[in-house]
């Protein structure tokens, strides 16, 4: 019940909700506007920075003709593959080293320094092995994301109190359901942290790679359009990815508010 | 948040969770009256070069209240441990209703000092944890039972300390144990609340008859509520004192005295080193 009208408050509270979403998006509006009066009096060469105008017409053209969503599809499915492999990895692994200690000092010291190595360093390399097809970019996506995850998982189920672990056995419950209810909720907001941090590392590694090895995708869009001096087409990239950015922070949050709301109470 | 509540005690209204909720009621009717008579043989425990229980034997009635009370350091928790069989002994064993023991069975539930909640889950989930068949049913019973049944759609993290520790109770309740183990449950509470608390364990005890084990080192709460207070040192029973006030008990003249017996007898084992 006492949750129930924490819930009302917040809509119901001084300024109101809209006032309070609306609020984050005013500065990069009163950028985009100043961006826009700065191109139009020509106090900026078009050459080195396109008004937002352009920028919108470019976004346009490339939409009317399909080539931004064929691209968009390309980055999207790379990035998704990458992290569903690299953080099955990382949670396996993770969940592993954690149970078994045995696996934890076979394993823990090798993937300590592995860890340690940028996984963009591998990019040369990585070129040799697998030219610049798909598996270069998920492999090195997967490099990224598996970390952050596995680090995470394995501090998150170390962490959980032990006195919980013995009151979970007294009162009778058995392996399967020591782990789903008692371990993994447990470990699960240290988790979340490991794949909002992934995330990140997810779209970097992706775009890193597609600039420098792909023949197709944002990062190479934004590569072509360099050859061509279109600067419209290399701003929208760059503004693309904040918002894919921002997506996938939308993605984790919910995710943290679905999963970890006992938190806020 | 609001899809959490909505699957709390309102969802519980189906029929078909009724049907399933008398099948097992009945399973848990017997189990609801009386206690387990519990023995402890000969019980030696020794970690390293430190004996922390030696040899120590312990008959508990069936429906009895014992209150264990003693030092810090005297092994109450390790003979707490060693009788819900959590621990097994080096030497000796546990017999429940005459039958030796080597693993915490079902009627055997403990309360720890800590409420122990699992913060990811409802006061209601808590309380069912553990439970088979329909056990929203069994768990709204028993958090009816310490007067928080309409508190099951919470977490617990926006409870009071010492409604945690109710539901904490109901928790061990729910599974109609036959025999409770209470490690210092009322330990970490405030004055007032703790005695709002002992006398809920009364009641419920009274109420349901299990056997009753006490540790504690309030010798107050231990005469309050115990039949027999067993004060151990070194892993030994040094004293035993049969309490044979009226409940509820009152703090009254021969209260006090026995108050003063037991506090006496702790005194004088420190006697050697004052």
């Amino acid at each position: 019940m006492a949750a129930r009208s924490g819930g009302t408050n917040k809509t119901g509270g001084a300024g109101g909700w809209p006032a309070r979403r609306l609020l984050p998006w005013a500065l990069p509006c009163v950028l985009i506007i100043v961006w826009q009066i700065c191109a139009q009096r020509g106090w900026i060469n078009p050459r080195i920075l396109p008004s937002p105008v352009n920028v919108f017409k470019a976004f346009w053209r490339l939409l009317t003709n399909g080539e931004l969503l064929a691209n968009l599809k390309v980055s999207c499915a790379r990035a998704g593959t990458g992290f569903l492999i690299g953080g099955s990895l990382g949670l396996v692994l993770g969940l592993g080293t954690a149970t078994w200690r045995l696996l934890e000092t076979v394993l823990d010291t090798t993937l300590q320094m592995i860890r340690t190595i940028p996984n963009l360093a591998l990019l040369p390399l990585v070129i040799i092995w697998f030219g610049i097809g798909e598996k270069a970019k998920i492999f090195l996506i997967v490099c990224g994301v598996t970390f952050p995850i596995y680090l995470n998982t394995f501090h998150g189920i170390r962490s959980v109190d032990p006195n919980l672990i013995t009151m979970a056995r007294v009162y009778g419950l058995g392996r399967l359901r020591l782990w789903l209810d008692v371990i993994l909720p447990g470990a699960l907001p240290s988790i979340l942290v490991g794949v909002r941090f992934s995330l990140g590392v997810m779209w970097m590694t992706l775009i890193v790679a597609e600039t420098i090895a792909a023949s197709s995708g944002l990062g190479y869009m934004a590569t072509n359009a360099r050859e061509m001096m279109q600067t419209d087409v290399i701003v929208l990239t760059i503004l693309l990815y904040a918002l894919l950015g921002k997506l996938a922070d939308v993605v984790a949050r919910a995710l943290e508010r679905r999963f970890l709301s006992w938190r806020a109470a | 948040m609001t899809d959490r509540i909505l699957e709390g005690p309102a969802a519980d209204g189906t029929a078909a969770g009724r049907v399933a909720s008398d099948v097992a009621g009945s399973d848990r009717g017997e189990g609801d009256h009386g206690g387990a008579a519990v023995e402890a043989r000969g019980l030696t425990k020794t970690y390293g070069d430190l004996t922390v229980l030696s040899d120590f034997s312990l008959e508990l009635r069936a429906g009895e209240f014992s209150a264990v009370v003693g030092r810090s350091g005297c092994g109450k928790t390790t003979l707490l441990r060693h009788l819900a069989c959590l621990e097994s002994p080096g030497s000796g064993e546990v017999l429940v209703d005459g039958v030796v023991r080597t693993r915490l069975v079902g009627d055997t539930r403990i309360m720890f000092q800590e409420d122990r909640l699992l913060p990811w889950k409802t006061v209601l989930e808590n309380v069912g944890l553990g439970l088979k068949g329909d056990w929203r049913r069994t768990a709204l019973g028993a958090l009816d039972d310490v007067g928080l049944g309409a508190r099951g759609g919470d977490w617990p993290k926006v409870l009071s300390g010492g409604q945690r520790q109710r539901v904490a109770l109901a928790r061990a309740l729910a599974h109609a144990p036959k025999f409770l183990l209470l490690d210092e449950p009322m330990g970490a509470l405030d004055a007032l609340t703790r005695i709002e608390m002992q006398a809920l364990v009364e009641r419920v005890w009274r109420d349901h008859g299990f056997t009753a084990l006490l540790v504690t080192h309030d010798v107050a709460e231990a005469i309050t509520l115990a039949d027999r207070v067993i004060l151990l040192e070194k892993g030994r029973i040094m004293r035993e004192l049969v309490v044979d006030l009226p409940r509820p008990r009152r703090r009254g003249e021969k209260f006090a005295k026995m108050e003063g017996e037991v506090i006496e007898w702790i005194m004088s084992l420190y006697a050697g080193f004052i």
